[in-house]
């Protein structure tokens, strides 16, 4: 069996408690236009251009993103953290890309760590369909889920995967009786009007599971990546957001009774 | 902080550093008169240090609660013509170099011209070590092959240990005559030594409680015209203190403080030892006394916090003494050293926090001064709540404290063959260096340039720059036909300057031995007391001579990149790469480029690379390892470059890692600047990879942006990352908590950023007195980010 991944970072603590291995997992149904990984979204290797300076001179290297690799060598790489992952409560997390389109590699890694001690989380959209999803949530620690939005609306126009397939995720997840903490990327003039708040407000309310959302204010470091796939960018000019410009949705997700980090 | 505290920290932080001829006058009228001409070296030395003390100016600073200064005033730098004469020349130099200057008048000048330089030329120490050292040696030393501590300064490197907090100089008396008393001068060949060593050592302690006493009298009289009672009150209290310490044990923080302050002195006025001299563990040593007073209630916390900041204002008044040429290049720096210990364990082997660990810390954050440095101690036993609050003075990124592993070094001074006790009262001085405080005399000896030793290598042993053929003759780089070969060769030639710097070591140590015996210092350390024998020349219950390894960075990527692209990939032919190499890379960027981002680097956690770190180091080790010098020390590894770097690479032409000539290395055992792309962890991996027990220190330096350090939950991994890397026997690491954007604005608006500090390698400095170099090599060391 093999997996095909992007990326291993460690030292990720973003991504879940403590200190943590990230494994992005490369394919994803979805194409948001905010995404700041485009590299995680098709399904095969491809070919991304880096500049890089030496001295006066610019050199150009075209390098593979995505390389397949099997649980066992994945498994070398996760254990090197171990120890960081024990000190701080940490472990590994799977990434993407979306994890779920690789459910059996996904599975077979996820009972591995668990075999090991090592703590799980897996971040999804939850935007596929997979028969494994109640095993996948036998082993995992904590899902990081993705709501981008709570309208149907909304999700057809941006996203455009079907808005009842993530919905039935996270409510499987959710009866599988797993910690999740729900993950929203703001996006100006996408998700982030009062409407578009009480939306996801009121959905995540009636899911006991989730007590913590991570708001993830929209950043254009992306950008540039898409110029190195050869592909447009289509969020234009839209400027950064900051933690600031989070702070009054902040207010309204702790007035909910929802833990709420930026 | 106080008002008189904010004053006394101005004041230190405005003085002008520069040059008093005082000590440098008072010890060339002491050896004109002849009076002691006829009694040997170290009586000679007793009663040199005795005039001194009696003869210089009595500097009392307005409003301080610690009193005595080297010089006649804050930052009035003394020079030791005994060990070195600073030249017409060099006095010129340190007033006019425009970074780590030290300004002289025309006063200061002229007795140097007419009264110091003709009385010692040809007489100093550092006359007779030029004079001794072979001519092997010294193309070796020119070629910047390796340094030496010795040649400017005297051997030091040590720390007092929490003992002499609670001794006075008047029990040591009755020591000395106790084991005067034993000495027996029919059978033991070495008696005569010892009787005078010992009579020295009484003089020194009679000397050094007059001067305490003039102190006092000095203070008396300040009070007889203080206007202002409650300073008058202050002054007499402090005058009852300078009767009682250093003669009598201290029973307060107050006393305590002054007590050391006092043998703080005597030590960097006898000599000039590198790293001053250091209280060592201090919340340790203060603590009981802390809480004895607490519990009467005789004192409060706000006093005690007082004269704690008193007393580090003294340590920032004492800039290192002026050095010159290569010495000055390895070690380029106001900063002298001191390493103020916090935490640890105590000598039963139990938690050693306590309440003045905390007071410390708070101490050290609200002073930010650059000397004393300091650091934490910490143990499995430690509570993280400890780490923790020293992850807040951390990420306020000047770079203190830093941050060493106490269970690594117990353990590496159990291997070197030290009791439990003295090694759980030891800690780390200097740097990092590890030893036994009050027990141990571990001397560091110069730095080893092991990058440079490869190029010697691909060079059948010539060395370009200088023009000489310095090394031996191991065989064309062509001639190599597998990777091993070419290892082999190296090693050979590191075991040959191996052996022409310990030969060196050795003869410059006996001169040290013969002529410069430091009786003060000797009384203060375990056992020169009882064995009748000076610190020099091996009277302290261990001791250990360290060469610090430079580069393992560099190094290591220089042979991963000789055995991956020649030798495992054949990407280029040895040929090709010696003619890239001889050429600067000018005409072959794009081979540069293959060695500089797609050959596998040292600090990834990439085996690959690690393999040739574990290599190096074990053959660095062995290389030292096993020999014994004069004083009976055993040679010992230790990993750190203070600014030598920086030197050893304006001396290295250009190496197969893809860095240009004369550009610097990397330092201590962190990566090659910017190499290292896989995050802390990845790092922490590579660099536990050697063993840190068989080493006296290793320092491993991390740079991280302020927004890493922003949250509870980022201070806490940093908190995880430090128990991680200790779980791993890590010795030492220290943060730069800075963004590279506010160190290129800083080399562009110096003026704006006056008291921005940052970590070197083992001290802080500010970034305006750092050269251009060591501020680019700062620059573009790995910011380790947030993904």
């Amino acid at each position: 069996m093999q997996g095909l991944i992007f990326d291993i970072k460690r030292y990720a603590i973003h991504d879940g408690p403590g200190i943590r291995t990230t494994v992005f997992l490369k394919g994803c149904p979805l194409r948001c236009r905010w995404c700041h990984n485009p590299e995680s979204q098709h399904h095969q290797p491809e070919t991304m251009a880096q500049k890089r300076k030496l001295g006066e001179r610019t050199f150009m290297d075209n390098h593979t993103v995505g390389y397949t690799i099997s649980p066992d060598n994945l498994m070398r790489e996760i254990r090197k953290d171990y120890v960081f992952f024990e000190e701080s409560g940490g472990g590994v997390t799977f990434s993407g890309g979306e994890p779920l389109q690789q459910a059996d590699f996904l599975l077979e890694c996820l009972k591995r760590c668990k075999t090991e001690g090592i703590h799980t989380c897996v971040d999804t959209a939850g935007a596929v369909h997979t028969t494994l999803l109640d095993e996948i949530c036998r082993y995992t620690d904590i899902f990081l889920y993705d709501v981008k939005t709570a309208d149907e609306l909304t999700f057809k126009t941006y996203i455009g995967a079907p808005y009842s397939t993530v919905i039935d995720n996270l409510r499987r997840i959710a009866e599988n009786g797993c910690h999740i903490i729900a993950r929203i990327p703001v996006v100006p003039d996408v998700n982030d009007s009062t409407e578009q708040i009480d939306a996801i407000i009121n959905l995540l309310a009636g899911i006991p599971q989730v007590r913590q959302v991570n708001l993830l204010p929209f950043h254009r470091t992306g950008a540039d990546k898409y110029k190195r796939l050869g592909r447009n960018w289509e969020m234009g000019d839209t400027p950064n957001l900051s933690k600031d410009n989070l702070q009054p949705m902040r207010q309204r997700f702790t007035e909910a009774g929802f833990e709420v980090k930026v | 902080m106080t008002d008189r505290i904010r004053r006394l920290r101005e004041q230190s932080l405005n003085a002008v550093n520069r040059i008093t001829a005082e000590r440098a006058l008072l010890i060339t009228e002491f050896y004109k008169s002849g009076v002691a001409a006829s009694e040997p070296v170290p009586v000679q030395r007793a009663l040199s240090f005795k005039y001194i003390l009696e003869h210089k100016y009595i500097c009392i600073n307005d409003g301080e609660l610690i009193v005595g200064e080297r010089g006649p005033a804050p930052k009035a730098t003394p020079t030791y013509p005994e060990i070195c004469i600073h030249s017409l020349k060099d006095l010129q130099i340190l007033n006019d170099r425009a970074k780590v200057s030290f300004k002289s008048d025309e006063e200061t000048r002229a007795a140097y011209r007419d009264i110091i330089i003709p009385f010692w030329k040809g007489k100093s120490n550092r006359d007779r070590i030029f004079s001794s050292l072979p001519q092997e040696w010294k193309d070796a030393y020119d070629a910047g092959l390796f340094t030496e501590f010795q040649e400017q300064r005297a051997p030091g490197h040590t720390a007092l240990g929490i003992k002499m907090f609670h001794t006075g100089l008047l029990e040591l008396k009755q020591h000395i005559a106790e084991s005067m008393a034993a000495v027996d001068l029919v059978n033991d060949p070495e008696g005569v030594d010892k009787r005078d060593e010992l009579r020295a050592m009484d003089i020194v302690c009679d000397a050094m409680i007059s001067y305490a006493n003039r102190h006092a009298d000095k203070l008396e009289e300040l009070a007889a015209q203080e206007q202002d009672e409650q300073r008058k009150a202050e002054l007499l209290e402090m005058a009852r203190i300078c009767r009682k310490v250093p003669a009598h044990a201290p029973e307060t923080v107050h006393e305590a403080l002054q007590h050391y302050w006092f043998i703080h002195l005597g030590v960097v006025t006898e000599l000039n030892p590198w790293d001053s001299f250091n209280p060592g563990r201090l919340d340790q040593s203060l603590y009981p006394l802390y809480k004895k007073e607490m519990e009467e209630g005789t004192t409060t916390k706000e006093k005690v916090y007082e004269v704690l900041q008193s007393f580090w204002v003294k340590f920032n008044n004492h800039p290192s003494p002026p050095k010159v040429g290569v010495t000055a290049e390895e070690s380029n720096t106001y900063t002298d050293f001191c390493l103020i210990n916090v935490g640890g364990v105590k000598e039963d082997g139990s938690d050693g926090v306590n309440e003045m660990s905390y007071i410390l810390l708070d101490v050290i954050q609200e002073m930010r001064l650059l000397q004393p440095s300091s650091m934490i101690q910490v143990s499995k036993k430690n509570p993280d709540r400890f780490i923790r609050q020293a992850v807040e003075i951390i990420k306020t990124g000047f770079g203190q404290p830093s941050v060493f592993n106490t269970d690594a070094l117990v353990q590496e001074m159990l291997r070197a063959g030290k009791d439990v006790k003295d090694a759980r009262n030891g800690g780390c001085s200097g740097c990092v260096e590890t030893g036994a405080f009050g027990t141990e005399a571990y001397i560091l000896t110069g730095y080893f340039n092991l990058p440079k030793i490869l190029e010697l290598t691909l060079n059948d042993g010539f060395d370009k720059r200088t023009g000489k053929q310095l090394g031996l003759h191991t065989g064309q780089a062509t001639d190599f036909k597998t990777y091993d070969e070419l290892f082999a060769a190296y090693k050979a030639q590191v075991n040959h300057f191996m052996r022409i710097k310990l030969s060196g070591n050795n003869i410059i140590e006996r001169i040290f031995m013969r002529n410069m015996p430091v009786p003060f210092l000797s009384v203060l350390i375990d056992d020169c007391i009882a064995r009748g024998k000076d610190y020099m020349c091996g009277g302290a219950r261990y001791n250990s001579t360290y060469v610090q390894g430079v580069g393992l960075g560099s190094i290591t990527d220089m042979l991963t990149s000789l055995r991956y692209n020649v030798f495992d990939k054949q990407n280029v032919t040895m040929a090709e790469l010696k003619e890239a190499l001889d050429n600067d890379f000018k005409g072959y960027e794009e081979l540069q480029y293959q060695l500089v981002y797609n050959t596998p680097k040292y600090g990834n956690d990439d085996d690959y690379a690690d393999e040739q770190e574990v290599a190096v180091f074990d053959m660095y080790y062995d290389a030292l390892s096993g020999h014994k010098s004069p004083r009976g020390a055993d040679y010992r590894v230790n990993m750190l470059p203070t600014t030598c770097h920086v030197y050893f690479g304006k001396v290295t032409g250009a190496t197969p890692d893809g860095r240009n000539a004369w550009k610097v290395l990397s330092e201590g055992i962190s990566p090659v600047q910017g190499a290292d792309t896989n995050g802390p962890t990845a790092v922490i991996r590579s660099a536990a990879k050697i063993d840190h027990i068989k080493t006296g220190g290793t320092l491993l330096n991390q740079k991280f942006t302020p927004s890493l350090l922003s949250t509870d939950e980022g201070c806490y991994n940093l908190v995880h990352l430090i128990r991680a890397y200790f779980r791993m026997d890590g010795h030492h690491i220290q943060f730069n908590v800075v963004n590279a954007d506010t160190l290129r604005d800083a080399q562009k608006h110096p003026e704006n950023y006056r008291d921005l500090i940052v970590r070197v390698a083992g001290y802080s400095d500010y970034f305006n007195d750092l050269g251009e170099d060591l501020q680019n090599e700062i620059i573009c060391r790995t910011e380790q980010t947030t993904f």
